[in-house]
């Protein structure tokens, strides 16, 4: 099964700094490691992971990697009692940043108005040499509003609970974290190296939020009846798979029914 | 034929023309004299066929009136032959403006995804009844900035237009909701105040409008798709503005909902 794997520079595992054998040939995979007896997530085995806990996972290498034999799964973790690296991907910065302002173009672009401050900083994201004394002043701005927002969401939950209402706030809160985010995206400048945990975390918070505004926008929009929390749940499924098409696109991988395979060389 | 009138203590504003008020409650005025070759704008007893039009009309006092006779009509605007006041519409007042105001704003920022927070608080700053005017100008001046600067930065943007004409349209709104704690309800109501509902009222439907097709994918002529929707919307709106008023139209005429 083929996953992925998130090594340290010169293939050492970030948690338990254990040397995976690198391929020896561009284009071949390398050597099986030791099988491991009673594998268990987080406990023993050769851990992979799929794409959607790439953001969530330690290392800056990213490998294409083959797991065998027994294995036990835990969400998008699968500890293997034998794996191998197969081949090298790019995973930069730039890839990211880029990816983190196509997840909030996506969700700006679903709202049915613009957030004229959020809008300004997603600009400053796509520009290559910024003002940093005016992104300074934008990133305040929309932290002010978001401030302003959060006391007023409190004082008007104590009026008003409608699901309307919450389904509302919470796109309002999620899209003013995005912008809250944003500004640290704009400040990711050199692009060519591998991307370090904060980048990655930056990335992930702009993923998960630019995917709730979307689920909150079209629930808001098509007045869900029922259970809201099973209906975000569907719509969170329909989205969620996009994004990660699109982070998949980015890095050049597709999913195949066993795993995954590199579809850019 | 029952219309609408809009006089200024039973006479027209624009002619002076003192017409015969109802002597009692319920029973109607007597009739105009009888005028030859009525023409709108020149000669006849005008009246309006639609409330809308008294929004910019001059006159403060609503009055349901009846036109018989020969007729000549130009749009909403017909001129009788002859005309009575049939019963003043007690419920067009500054307070019916302001409240019916207030509902459309309401109306069009529950259609948006978001909370835009000052907005709201403008809002709810407008139904508390309050008047302070420099807490007021603090509120609608940071509107105004946000608003500013992004007309200043927004051109030559890539756009879905119909998100930039929902922000434009929300923002104009805003900027007009800032007149309302101004519309004191026990004064008569002036050509201002009915402008200010006016305004308030078609930013209302252009937001909803706008921000309905920002969600839809429009095939065809973005013009059509707008008219189309605008006349969804629409009667929403008139059918609110009518319910407070008290009045009903039947067929080709209007009565009053007692």
């Amino acid at each position: 099964m083929k996953l992925f794997k998130l090594l340290d520079a010169g293939g050492a595992s970030p948690c338990f700094g254990y040397q995976w054998p690198l391929p020896e040939r561009e284009g071949e995979p390398g050597e099986w490691t030791p099988k491991i007896m009673r594998v268990g997530v987080f406990e023993r085995g050769y851990h992979l992971v799929s794409l959607e806990e790439l953001l969530d996972t330690d290392g800056c290498d990213l490998w294409l990697a083959e797991g065998r034999g027994r294995r036990e799964c835990d969400g998008g973790i699968v500890a293997f009692e034998q794996a191998r690296l197969l081949r090298r991907i790019e995973f930069t910065a730039g890839m990211l940043k880029s990816y983190a302002v196509w997840c909030a173009r996506t969700a700006l672009d679903e709202l049915s108005l613009c957030v004229p401050k959020i809008e300004m900083l997603l600009e400053y994201c796509g520009e290559h040499q910024s003002d940093r004394l005016h992104l300074e002043q934008l990133a305040e701005a929309v932290k002010d509003d978001y401030i302003a927002f959060a006391s007023f969401d409190q004082w008007r939950a104590y009026k008003c609970m409608s699901e309307q209402y919450r389904l509302r706030s919470y796109v309002t809160e999620h899209i003013y974290l995005l912008g809250t985010v944003l500004s640290e995206v704009a400040e990711m400048a050199e692009l060519d190296r591998p991307p370090d945990a904060r980048e990655k975390m930056v990335c992930r918070h702009i993923h998960h939020y630019a995917v709730a505004v979307m689920v909150g926008a079209r629930l808001s929009a098509a007045f869900p009846e029922g259970n809201i929390s099973d209906a975000m749940r569907a719509e969170r499924d329909r989205i969620e798979p996009c994004f990660l098409a699109e982070l998949g696109k980015r890095l050049g991988v597709k999913r195949r029914r066993d795993g995954w395979e590199v579809s850019r060389t | 034929m029952k219309m609408f009138k809009l006089l200024e203590g039973g006479r027209s504003p624009l002619t002076g023309y003192q017409w015969p008020l109802p002597a009692r409650d319920g029973e109607p005025g007597e009739w105009t004299p009888p005028v030859s070759c009525v023409r709108v704008g020149a000669n006849g007893y005008h009246l309006l066929a639609s409330w809308e039009e008294t929004f910019d009309e001059y006159g403060h006092d609503l009055w349901l009136a009846e036109g018989k006779g020969n007729y000549d009509q130009h749009r909403s605007r017909v001129a009788f032959e002859q005309a009575r006041l049939v019963q003043r519409i007690d419920s067009f007042n500054t307070g019916t403006l302001r409240d019916y105001a207030i509902w459309c704003a309401k109306m069009a920022l529950s259609e948006l995804p978001i909370y835009l927070s000052k907005i709201e608080v403008l809002l709810e700053y407008c139904e508390s009844g309050d008047y302070n005017k420099y807490h007021l100008e603090q509120l609608t001046n940071a509107i105004d900035n946000d608003w500013t600067s992004f007309r200043t930065w927004q051109a030559s943007k890539r756009w879905n237009r119909f998100q930039y004409y929902a922000t434009e349209a929300i923002y104009t709104l805003a900027k007009n909701l800032g007149h309302v704690p101004e519309m004191m309800r026990e004064q008569p109501v002036t050509l201002l105040d009915k402008a200010i509902c006016r305004r308030i009222r078609n930013n209302s439907i252009d937001a909803i409008v706008s921000a309905r097709l920002a969600n839809a994918h429009i095939d065809d002529s973005i013009s059509a798709a707008m008219h189309c929707e605008c006349e969804r919307v629409e009667p929403v709106f008139a059918s609110e503005f009518e319910k407070r008023l008290g009045v009903r139209r039947c067929s080709d005429s209007w009565e009053v909902i007692e």
